[in-house]
């Protein structure tokens, strides 16, 4: 061999830190829109408690296994005069050793984990229970005990547990939102359960999650939020979304007839109509103009983003249905004129 | 070279060295090693250019650079591309080149079985890849979960292309697979049992079986799928009360043990590489073997941790996730040894060295990663989140990749017979090296910080933008990396310094013979008297009980009488009738049989193919 020239200790230990030090700041990232080790709630917490458990092991044994390596590479490596190294074949006691200690190691990771697990599994009795429908690509949110249904914005309120009932209407999606629980999948033919309780401090504050199973064309634009509310907050919340909305008036109640004329109401459901047969394929708008965002929790609702939705839902939301299959797009007798679209986003703004 | 065919295909020996049709018909496995190896190579470019695009546009966020649909094709056919058309065959082009050399044997069992499998993994590649030609490559990922794949979500062909490429694949590599087993459980030299194999002739072994009984699962599952979509029968429909987790546990029954597909490869290089650069055996030779064995058997018996938030229930979760840990207890066991194995060596920094080692470290971390998502709880966190997009990168790239590329480095000149430049090969290493973390290590960072996988797009309030710029920089210096790697390759192949036999004075029987082989490997076959018979035969003063070794070396005269199988142009023939079969499917079930019925000409050519004058 002509080139036998020896890496400089300095430069490995410089390309060891690269390594190590993103993983330890890891623990670092509470403060990102949608982190998984900041939990706000028993069932986070218990998961983080795990997490964390596992991750200082890691740590321990990454710094141990690595170390050894690094040594073992700087000390033995060869120099000029070096000779005909011992011919070591084994050595069954150091064998059952590195057997038996990872085997420990295991144990004691195991034992948190099956713990956790069984303390997380059902939903607890008493629950507030909220059912939640997939959709490609929007979340239908139903509230069995006061019969509503709405989309993509989850309230709930701070004083109870929260069962959520997961069903999906065509392909696996997944529900997740960090900060208050693990995600579960939703899938086909089966309801999968998820539940959790708010800590005290969260109420009033907003949560993100997002669907996180592969399920299409526009899975990156499927997500949600949870508002965690006061009791009062909640009942005011749910108690205005069954009183009926304001007769609209002017340009919005030109909107309001658009919404029939052009075959709006063929998929959308308004004014407390309680959908839990599923009749309508597309989200309820009870109290549209009250929701912060729109078209899956990907904008927010104000009146330029509705207008550029109702204007191209293709171009933000690639191969949704409205786009596909609703009469006010494919039927050029029935299209939408900039003024259509105008009084229509009046109308849905008066949906409070 | 054409003239020369005979009326059954048995073309002259003469003829058979040099030109475009003695590949085509070429039966040596060592010719059939370097097919894999530059095919292999050379869709890993192709994956890798689809990474390239995908971190492009996840570089910035709300970036409009790709589509959306383009975007799911691109990831879905990056991880096809690299798991089954780059890092398993190129696995395989070393099982062809090197296994029958480390047993001392003239060729495989079979040889124009093994130029069937080759011709078949070519061309269901090219089926799989001619969807991006013929409306659409598949966008469904690459563990394609029902029912997103049926005709109602997914009404194009790109599901369709999904299965039947990988049904041509799969008979690819059952067929190598089988041939392996054969080769290595009856042709060994004398004297060398089982366990006086080298490591990576295990594991080969190892990964054979894994294949056998791993791929008819999924050849299972994708027939299901196919008569799913083709004529409507429900398989996985929950409408017609089945269930669409059926295919998660075929799909991940098949899948798990794949993952030790692509890393036991790596694994047995790297046993090969450390012993030698640091002149020292390895350490606890049979207990890395039954570690190897053990991985293999325990593969079987995890594949639901991949579905762990899927609602399995707390006891299948509490059952998986046990098995699963319990599979990092092996794994840690090969690890040490290999460390121990450094211990008190004299280690030699050369290019496959550095890879092997970068191997060890990098596996490290994946393999700590793996055990964080054993856990279910804490599984549910990280699943489908950048989190696990690190954690198999650092496995199959850390581990699979820079394995291989030591095997590359290490054996590469033993196939041309000229040397890899170390200078530009330590500048590939340090690139690839540090391109790895800067890319992968990151995404940890954004997976904890709750970025999921497999979106095209985010807001830029989520704070995940600095992240994916940094991994992007990273894969773009992976990228550089390759090209250093392939600078190398041409000038070395061209104008390397000579290697001589045995240049990294090695331990087994490849390097006992001449550099390249000879066509026959061994003028005479050796006979082996333990598990390092090249080395016990260069330092017998080590060994004060080893025996003499008769290793083969050039023996001017003994080949005129050794029979060599000739070449065959039916194997291609067979593969292409195959391929022409799946793909035609697609068209219409009747047209397949144009390729059934030359599939069955091609096979029926073979059966009767003459020997032909014996080559004496």
């Amino acid at each position: 061999m002509a080139n036998r020239k020896h890496i400089r200790p300095k430069s490995l230990l410089v390309l060891l830190a690269l390594v190590v030090l993103p993983i330890l700041a890891a623990c670092g990232t509470v403060d990102s829109a949608q982190t998984t080790i900041n939990p706000q709630s028993d069932v986070a917490r218990e998961i983080q408690g795990t997490y964390a458990f596992i991750f200082w092991v890691s740590v321990v044994v990454f710094v141990v296994v690595e170390g050894a390596l690094v040594y073992a590479v700087f000390r033995y490596r060869r120099r000029p005069n070096s000779g005909m190294p011992k011919q070591t074949e084994g050595n069954m006691v150091l064998e059952v050793t590195w057997t038996i200690i990872p085997a420990l190691i295991l144990i004691a990771i195991a034992v948190p984990t099956w713990i956790t697990i069984f303390r997380t599994d059902d939903i607890p009795a008493g629950s507030y229970i909220i059912n939640v429908t997939g959709h490609q690509w929007w979340w239908e949110v139903e509230y069995p005990d006061v019969g509503l249904v709405t989309a993509n914005e989850i309230r709930v309120p701070s004083d109870r547990t929260i069962g959520f009932n997961l069903e999906t209407e065509d392909v696996l999606h997944s529900f997740w939102v960090p900060a208050l629980f693990g995600k579960i999948d939703l899938v086909p033919g089966r309801t999968n359960t998820v539940w959790f309780t708010p800590d005290a401090e969260t109420e009033g504050q907003m949560f993100l999650g997002q669907c996180v199973e592969f399920c299409g064309l526009s899975h990156a634009n499927m997500r949600m939020r949870i508002f965690v509310d006061s009791p009062d907050d909640f009942a005011a919340w749910t108690a205005g979304l069954q009183s009926p909305a304001p007769e609209p008036s002017g340009v919005a109640a030109t909107g309001h007839e658009l919404f029939s004329t052009k075959g709006c109401t063929v998929c959308h459901s308004i004014n407390g109509a309680y959908d839990a047969a599923g009749l309508f394929p597309a989200p309820n708008l009870t109290g549209f103009g009250s929701r912060v965002t729109l078209a899956g929790a990907i904008m927010e609702n104000n009146a330029t983003n509705l207008t550029a939705w109702l204007d191209n839902p293709e171009e933000i939301k690639p191969g949704n249905i409205m786009y596909k299959e609703a009469e006010a797009y494919k039927n050029p007798d029935l299209a939408l004129t900039d003024a259509d679209i105008g009084a229509l986003v009046a109308y849905l703004q008066t949906l409070q | 070279m054409a003239t020369a065919v005979g009326a059954f295909g048995g073309a002259d020996h003469a003829a058979s060295k040099s030109g475009v049709w003695s590949w085509i018909t070429t039966v040596d496995h060592k010719r059939i090693g370097i097919l894999y190896g530059v095919t292999a190579v050379t869709f890993f470019l192709i994956g890798g250019f689809e990474a390239l695009l995908i971190r492009l546009q996840l570089a910035e966020a709300e970036s409009t650079l790709i589509a959306a649909g383009l975007f799911n094709q691109l990831f879905t056919m990056h991880a096809l591309t690299m798991i089954f058309l780059a890092i398993m065959p190129l696995g395989a082009a070393f099982f062809n080149f090197i296994v029958p050399l480390q047993i001392g044997a003239r060729d495989v069992a079979f040889p124009r079985l093994n130029a069937l499998s080759y011709w078949l993994f070519l061309f269901g590649a090219l089926l799989l890849n001619s969807s991006f030609i013929f409306g659409g490559a598949p966008d469904v990922g690459w563990f394609a979960y029902a029912n997103l794949t049926a005709l109602e979500y997914s009404p194009s062909s790109a599901v369709d292309f999904f299965a039947l490429g990988m049904l041509v694949l799969g008979v690819s590599s059952l067929a190598a697979a089988l041939n392996f087993i054969i080769t290595i459980l009856n042709m060994r030299a004398p004297g060398m049992t089982l366990m006086r194999m080298p490591v990576f002739t295990w594991m080969t072994l190892v990964v054979s079986f894994l294949l056998v009984f791993a791929l008819p699962i999924l050849t299972v599952g994708l027939v299901q799928l196919l008569f799913w979509r083709e004529f409507g029968m429900p398989f996985f429909s929950a409408e017609a009360g089945a269930d669409p987790l059926l295919w998660q546990h075929i799909f991940w029954l098949f899948g798990h043990p794949e993952v030790y597909i692509l890393i036991l490869p790596a694994m047995g290089i790297v046993s090969e590489i450390l012993p030698t650069y640091s002149r020292k055996p390895l350490f606890g030779y049979s207990t890395v073997v039954f570690a190897g064995v053990a991985i293999g058997f325990m593969g079987f018996a995890v594949w639901a941790h991949h579905m762990f938030t899927v609602g399995l229930g707390s006891i299948a979760l509490a059952a998986f996730s046990a098995s699963t840990m319990l599979i990092a207890v092996p794994t840690g066991i090969k690890i040490f040894n290999w460390i121990a194995t450094l211990w008190g060596g004299s280690i030699q920094f050369t290019t496959a060295m550095l890879f092997a080692l970068g191997f060890v470290a990098l596996f490290v971390i994946g393999g700590l990663s793996g055990v964080m998502h054993a856990s279910p709880p804490v599984d549910t966190q990280q699943q489908d989140t950048y989190f696990v997009v690190a954690h198999p990168h650092y496995v199959l790239f850390g581990g699979s990749i820079m394995g291989l590329f030591g095997g590359i480095y290490y054996w590469f000149p033993k196939m041309t017979g000229r040397l890899l430049s170390e200078g530009w090969g330590k500048l590939h290493f340090w690139l690839m090296f540090i391109g790895m973390n800067v890319t992968f290590g990151p995404m940890h960072l954004v997976g904890i910080d709750g970025m999921p996988r497999r979106i095209n797009t985010y807001d830029e309030s989520m704070g995940w933008e600095l992240l994916n710029q940094i991994e992007t920089v990273g894969a773009f210096i992976i990228a550089l990396s390759v090209v250093v790697f392939l600078v190398n390759f041409f000038k070395s192949v061209k104008s390397g310094e000579p290697a001589g036999d045995d240049p990294w004075d090695g331990r087994t029987l490849e390097w006992s013979i001449a550099s390249p082989p000879p066509e026959y490997n061994f003028a005479r076959i050796p006979v082996v008297h333990s598990n390092e018979p090249l080395w016990d035969q260069k330092h017998p003063e080590l060994k004060h009980d080893a025996p003499p070794v008769i290793a083969g070396g050039a023996d001017e005269g003994a080949e005129e009488s050794i029979h060599m199988p000739n070449p065959s142009y039916w194997p291609i023939v067979v593969a292409f009738g195959t391929a022409l079969a799946a793909g035609l499917v697609i068209v219409n079930p009747w047209l397949a049989s144009i390729g059934a019925v030359i599939g069955v000409l091609g096979i029926y050519g073979w059966v009767f193919e003459p020997a032909g004058p014996e080559h004496h």
